[in-house]
């Protein structure tokens, strides 16, 4: 568990950072640009499929099928809950980490449009602290569900 | 894209970021008050403190995103578009 969640912060922490502070604008793409990976749906889709498959497998590990029994915990009347908690989990953190990154990168753009040179430096700033702390986030999350199925 | 469509899709977005950004709003600022008064009564717990407050943040941060992300598929993704 503690090799997954390390990969996942520093690949998140990585990929942001430099989606933020390498001047990608100097590669010429033929079609298309280069930013963040992380500011593309699928690749925080994927991150959290991960994550997802991961406690399921952790929890199979652990409990053989004793696993089901954690659905009609607390009550059997949480069922239903518990089985949606099982689609938002990684619903919620895939769009965590989506919507920060590529509502920074919009905002710089925007700023960089209107009032190019120094007005967009306090919204980068802004833009690298709190990438860093969803990157955070993201494993602090993971590693939480994941021991939450092992007990 | 048919013109009604647009126009709501534009009302939309606007509306589901503005709102979305209010209970979030009082939420942090609520936090960051507990924050204060607890760092004002132990000033040497301010590690502890601060690294709490800051994943409490980014939590409360995730509800507005939500909001950020219908916007932005309102705007650029419209699955009602043509």
């Amino acid at each position: 568990m503690v090799p997954f969640v390390g990969t996942l912060f520093l690949f998140i922490f990585v990929a942001n950072w430099l989606g933020a502070l390498v001047p990608w604008k100097l590669i010429k793409l033929p079609e298309g640009e280069l930013a963040a990976p992380t500011n593309d749906i699928n690749t925080t889709v994927a991150l959290s499929l991960l994550t997802s498959i991961s406690y399921f497998y952790a929890g199979f590990k652990e409990k053989g099928l004793g696993f089901f029994a954690r659905y009609i915990s607390p009550t059997p009347i949480f069922l239903p809950i518990n089985i949606l908690e099982d689609f938002t989990k990684p619903l919620s953190l895939s769009f965590r980490l989506f919507g920060n990154i590529l509502a920074d990168e919009i905002v710089v753009s925007v700023l960089c449009l209107l009032v190019p040179l120094f007005i967009p430096l306090p919204v980068m700033v802004l833009g690298i602290f709190a990438s860093s702390v969803q990157a955070l986030v993201f494993a602090t999350l993971s590693a939480a569900y994941i021991g939450e199925s092992m007990e | 894209m048919n013109p009604i469509v647009s126009g709501a899709s534009v009302v939309a977005a606007g509306l589901a970021i503005g709102l979305a950004a209010i209970g979030p709003g009082i939420g942090q600022g609520t936090a960051a008050a507990q924050a204060v008064e607890g760092l004002a009564r132990q000033p040497e717990a301010e590690g502890k403190i601060r690294g709490t407050l800051l994943l409490s943040l980014a939590f409360m941060e995730s509800l507005t995103i939500y909001g950020l992300v219908v916007a932005l598929c309102l705007l650029f993704a419209n699955p009602f578009a043509g």
